[in-house]
């Protein structure tokens, strides 16, 4: 303490000083104490409220974040390179219906009250298009190909279709690429059936949150093209 | 004289604010808490899973009297649907942690006067249900006549239905529960048009009733 050597020559002013000094240390002590000890404090509650943060994020993020692909925002292109459609009517109508020639395949409007069946079907010639629309109404996903596509290909997108509700596939000719997937208001565009798009669409929409009509049977309709 | 204390406070400090900063990051990321059970998405989700059984009910009748081939259709794309659609519902609420029936009665979600004495009598809770003779006339008909009470029924039941989405999409929904009452909206507005369309065809006389 070089305080004590060079201060105050008399001795009674010399012991008050020393005793304020000492009760000032004294203080010093107790005030970093009492810092420390709300340091502590601070971090076990950073520490509980980190953990906290961690759990609750979890499962609340998984469930709601729109870019997952098991909750596909029907508003939005879900997939890189889809178009979206919106305003698309819904009517019954037995006539033909002269669909407009872009989007081809249509991606919804009026369709005929039956159905075509769509549970995990593969056809092998071209459908009726007012059934197909219908099936795109209770969520399937329609899978086209022009014809030509080699016939490792049609087998290979048949593998993604074959047996799984709500997907369905058939040639189309004069559709503008070699393979085109369609749901209600969206459509992808594809010119490789190994393209990893494919998929994601497939389980984007396959009774996906884009049906105007969830639930809607896809079996029961009309069994053949 | 806290001069060796003021590292210690900096320190402190950056704690208080990354507990701030915790909080506030919590806050916004915690799930939200299952809707009340005298909410609208719980009074929606029970009373129109209970709508939809009915018509399911009616269609899977409909379709065992001899039906024409377009109400034959019609019924099993209803049913099919609707019952579906119930099924999500009352998943909603049992992930909710709500049971399918609750103790109010039915449609106080939307402010309405639990069901009369006469209705329940008949069996009617709902707006636009069919009572205990109406189904019993569906059982007991066929063909043509069975058509036009199946229409009948089923405009009638739609147009309740539409009339319980458009109150429930007036309250706070879920984003899921709110695409539903759309959807259940705008497809039975537009089932009511063609249903109308066949009724005229078998009645000769356009109109609802």
């Amino acid at each position: 303490m070089p305080s004590e050597n060079s201060v105050e020559p008399r001795p009674d002013d010399r012991d008050v000083r020393v005793a304020r000094l000492r009760d000032a240390e004294l203080d010093h002590g107790r005030r970093r104490r009492r810092w420390r000890l709300v340091l502590i404090g601070l971090g076990v509650a950073v520490v509980a409220l980190l953990a906290l943060a961690a759990v609750a994020s979890g499962p609340a993020s998984t469930g709601r974040k729109t870019g997952d692909a098991s909750q596909a925002d029907p508003a939005k292109a879900n997939v890189a390179g889809e178009t979206v459609y919106r305003d698309l009517k819904s009517d019954h109508v037995t006539a033909d219906v002269s669909y407009p020639a872009d989007p081809n395949p249509p991606v919804g409007g009026p369709h005929d009250p039956v159905w075509q069946n769509a549970d995990g079907v593969v056809y092998d010639v071209p459908l009726r298009t007012e059934h197909a629309v219908h099936s795109l109404e209770h969520g399937a996903v329609w899978l086209t190909y022009r014809p030509g596509l080699s016939a490792a290909d049609v087998a290979r997108l048949g593998a993604k279709v074959t047996g799984i509700p709500y997907r369905m596939m058939s040639p189309r000719p004069g559709q503008p690429a070699p393979i085109i997937v369609t749901a209600w208001g969206h459509q992808l565009r594809l010119t490789s059936a190994t393209d990893a798009r494919l998929d994601e669409f497939l389980r984007a929409y396959t009774q996906g949150p884009q049906a105007p009509e969830p639930g809607g049977p896809v079996t029961g309709g009309r069994a053949t093209p | 004289m806290t001069v060796p204390a003021a590292g210690l406070r900096k320190v402190a400090y950056g704690l208080v604010l990354l507990l701030v900063a915790t909080g506030a990051y919590l806050l916004g990321v915690r799930p939200a808490p299952p809707p009340a059970d005298d909410s609208v998405a719980v009074g929606f989700a029970r009373d129109m899973a209970a709508h939809h059984q009915q018509a399911v009910d009616m269609s899977l009748t409909v379709l065992g009297r001899d039906p024409s081939p377009e109400v034959a259709t019609l019924a099993y794309d209803i049913a099919g649907s609707q019952a579906v659609q119930q099924g999500m519902l009352l998943g909603w609420l049992a992930a909710w942690g709500r049971s399918p029936s609750g103790d109010r009665p039915p449609m106080a979600w939307m402010g309405m006067p639990p069901p009369n004495v006469t209705d329940l009598g008949r069996g009617i809770r709902m707006p636009g249900m069919a009572d205990r003779a109406e189904l019993a006339g569906l059982r007991r008909s066929s063909g043509r006549e069975a058509d036009i009470r199946f229409l009948r029924l089923m405009i009638r039941h739609h147009l309740g239905g539409i009339h319980m989405a458009e109150a429930a999409l007036a309250g706070p929904l879920p984003v899921e529960e709110r695409r539903l009452a759309v959807s259940i909206m705008s497809a039975q507005q537009a089932e009511v048009t063609t249903m109308s369309a066949l009724l005229a065809d078998r009645t000769g006389a356009p109109g609802t009733r």
